[in-house]
């Protein structure tokens, strides 16, 4: 073994005390001066915009987490107590939630940058490859993600998201079985997905960035196909300030954007799951194009929706630098490239936008009687489904409870005046809130404050109505 | 010096061999913990009466189809819990036969099915599954018709015997719990 020193790992002896310890300079050098070629750009900006929007994540995950109780019993609760009671919890929650959103926007506008800059050709196939893996990933984070609040909306597209994964052929049954943890949806299946939200997913996510952004630095930026030889080479500047500088504003600008979204769109809680009422389940926005697509397969056509169309898709995206082995990275002369891109976005966002526009609730009864009601609590909540729910079976479409009178005398008859002028909305709120001996359930524990109030003031607007003769 | 690239190398490959002993011992426990759900543990299903009382049968309204809430008794993990579930039920006379029960859990995918009266009409509010007014399939990406589900008359009182099906079959599996 030799004895003399190895002049590259030695540093200088000029290098400060944390210099030679640390070799700070050097890292510095290799990791914020890499130089760009054709200088800095507006558009290389989305790929750290991702990154830091993923950053905000997992903070925001963190943060959660530290109220956050994974269980049947429990899960509803603290969430319910995440948005109310802790302090700036709704914030948090609503970064979190509408930041979901957000990244999958962002996956998209960076996916298709990537793609019309042609930045997937060679040396750069892998880099793409990681890109897609990266991209199932975030949407295995969305989909394990909205389970964990256990409310309606949570249980049954989580219940017809463990469907739709038990129709892959072979495996689907036990890879169903897998992911719900137990036979039924239940404490198991929060934990695990729990478990993959927080931990697994998370981590995969982490060493694919590593990948990701070892390759990219590896082959440097794609530079523009308009741009010749000659202009890059004299535009070279360093990565740090001017690339940083650029996304930094751009990042400052998503801030604002998802700062002022949250402000006035509230995370929203529905009520807590009941696998034994009618519910429409619907999926988040971004999967309600394969919701759209799932009502035109029957039987045993079915599986093509499910199961062939997805997988097609995604293998045909991670593939692509393979299919398309081009040279050049000119739009134009990649036609049939721009083709399947422009076909393969307006069927998503339009599949998306008409899944959303068509979308036909069927579970809002006939009510006959239009109740006279003030403004605010009951546009923002779905009152008149709230009520179907939970109290049409006792107090009657019309709020008299004739039909359960005999059974129950006590019952009250929303549409008696005399009746409704003995009572205060806080007295409504406190009976909805923790019931009443026989008959009437507590609702506290699983409905959150902003539904108990629009149910305190449709009870209200019974008694303001004329009735109808039936 | 002939010696060291032959030791070297009888090192590398029991170092290799190594590596995979540990690997091993730490893979096959996990692999076994994960993978937990697809074996069924044995003696966890109910013995004996699995049914839930669903009431009275002569409160059931005659001539249409009524949603009953049951609870069943159901080891979810660490808890074992008393959970609600819904079933359709329908009285068109005064003997057992007379009596029809189905699951209102869809076939297609899970979603919870309706019944819209006016139509005389199962439907699925998800992706639009319908079925006649005994169940039976008549359009929809459904797979098959609604689940009929097994009960007794006890005393004047319907017991349901709650069970899950495989939603995406032909036919009607029952979940093995």
């Amino acid at each position: 073994m030799s004895i003399t020193a190895d002049k590259e790992t030695e540093t200088p002896a000029d290098a400060g005390f944390f210099g030679s310890r640390t070799g700070w300079r050097e890292l510095k050098e290799r990791l914020l001066l890499e130089p760009v070629k054709g200088g800095s750009r507006w558009t290389a900006a989305f790929g750290s915009l991702l990154l830091f929007m993923f950053v905000l994540q997992v903070v925001t995950g963190i943060l959660l987490t530290t109220c956050y109780a994974p269980s049947v019993g429990t899960a509803w609760q603290s969430v319910k107590y995440i948005q109310e009671q802790a302090p700036l919890g709704w914030l948090v929650r609503g970064f979190h939630h509408w930041g979901s959103s957000a990244m999958v926007i962002l996956l998209l506008f960076h996916l298709v940058q990537v793609f019309v800059w042609g930045a997937y050709k060679r040396p750069r196939e892998l880099t793409w490859m990681t890109g897609v893996l990266l991209l199932g990933a975030t949407l295995g984070l969305a989909f394990t993600g909205y389970l964990l609040p256990w409310d309606e909306k949570a249980y049954w597209a989580s219940k017809v998201g463990l469907g739709i994964v038990g129709t892959v052929p072979v495996i689907g049954e036990r890879l169903r079985l897998l992911m719900q943890g137990g036979p039924d949806v239940g404490n198991l299946t929060l934990t695990r997905f729990f478990a993959l939200h927080g931990f697994v997913l998370p981590g995969a996510i982490i060493g694919l960035i590593v990948v990701h952004l070892y390759f990219f630095r590896l082959h440097g930026v794609t530079t523009a196909w308009w741009e010749s030889a000659e202009l890059l080479q004299s535009k070279t500047e360093p990565f740090w300030p001017g690339q940083v500088w650029k996304d930094g504003i751009v990042a400052l600008g998503l801030l604002a954007a998802l700062t002022t979204w949250v402000f006035t769109h509230p995370a929203p809680l529905g009520a807590v799951a009941d696998p034994s009422k009618a519910y429409e389940a619907r999926p988040e926005w971004y999967f309600m194009f394969l919701f759209q697509i799932l009502r035109y397969f029957h039987g045993p056509w079915e599986i093509v929706g499910t199961f062939v169309l997805p997988s097609l898709f995604f293998c045909i995206l991670f593939f692509w630098p393979l299919l398309d082995r081009t040279p050049s990275r000119d739009p134009r002369r990649r036609p049939i490239a721009m083709a399947m891109l422009g076909a393969a976005t307006v069927s998503l966002v339009g599949m998306t936008i008409f899944a959303v526009e068509t979308d036909v609730r069927m579970t809002k009864p006939e009510i006959a009687l239009k109740p006279k009601v003030a403004a605010s609590p009951l546009q923002k909540v779905d009152v008149v489904g709230l009520y179907a729910t939970n109290c049409l079976a006792c107090h009657g479409e019309d709020g008299t409870g004739n039909a359960l009178r005999i059974a129950l005398p006590t019952i009250p008859d929303f549409t008696n005046a005399a009746w409704q002028k003995t009572q205060s909305n806080e007295n409504f709120v406190s009976r909805i809130e923790d019931g009443k001996i026989p008959a009437m359930p507590a609702f506290k524990d699983k409905l959150n404050s902003d539904q108990i109030h629009a149910l305190a003031d449709y009870v209200r607007a019974f008694g303001t109505k004329e009735p109808t003769s039936k | 010096m002939t010696n060291v690239p032959d030791r070297r190398r009888f090192l590398s490959i029991c170092t290799a061999g190594l590596m995979t002993v540990i690997g091993t011992l730490i893979v096959v426990p996990v692999v076994a913990f994960v993978t937990s759900p697809l074996r069924r543990r044995k003696g966890t299903a109910a013995a004996g009466d699995d049914f839930s009382d669903a009431g009275a049968v002569n409160l059931i309204p005659v001539g249409t189809w009524t949603l009953l809430p049951i609870e069943i008794v159901r080891q979810d993990g660490w808890d074992k819990t008393r959970q609600s579930r819904s079933i359709w039920a329908r009285v068109d006379g005064n003997s057992p036969d007379d009596v029809n029960v189905l699951s209102p859990i869809c076939p297609h995918l899970g979603c919870p099915i309706t019944w819209l009266a006016a139509k005389s009409d199962f439907f699925c509010p998800c992706h639009g599954s319908i079925f006649n007014k005994t169940g039976s399939f008549i359009s929809g990406p459904s797979p098959r018709g609604m689940d009929t589900l097994e009960f007794q008359i006890r005393d004047g009182h319907l017991w349901v015997r709650w069970q899950d099906f495989r939603t995406g079959l032909k036919e009607k599996v029952a979940v093995e719990l």
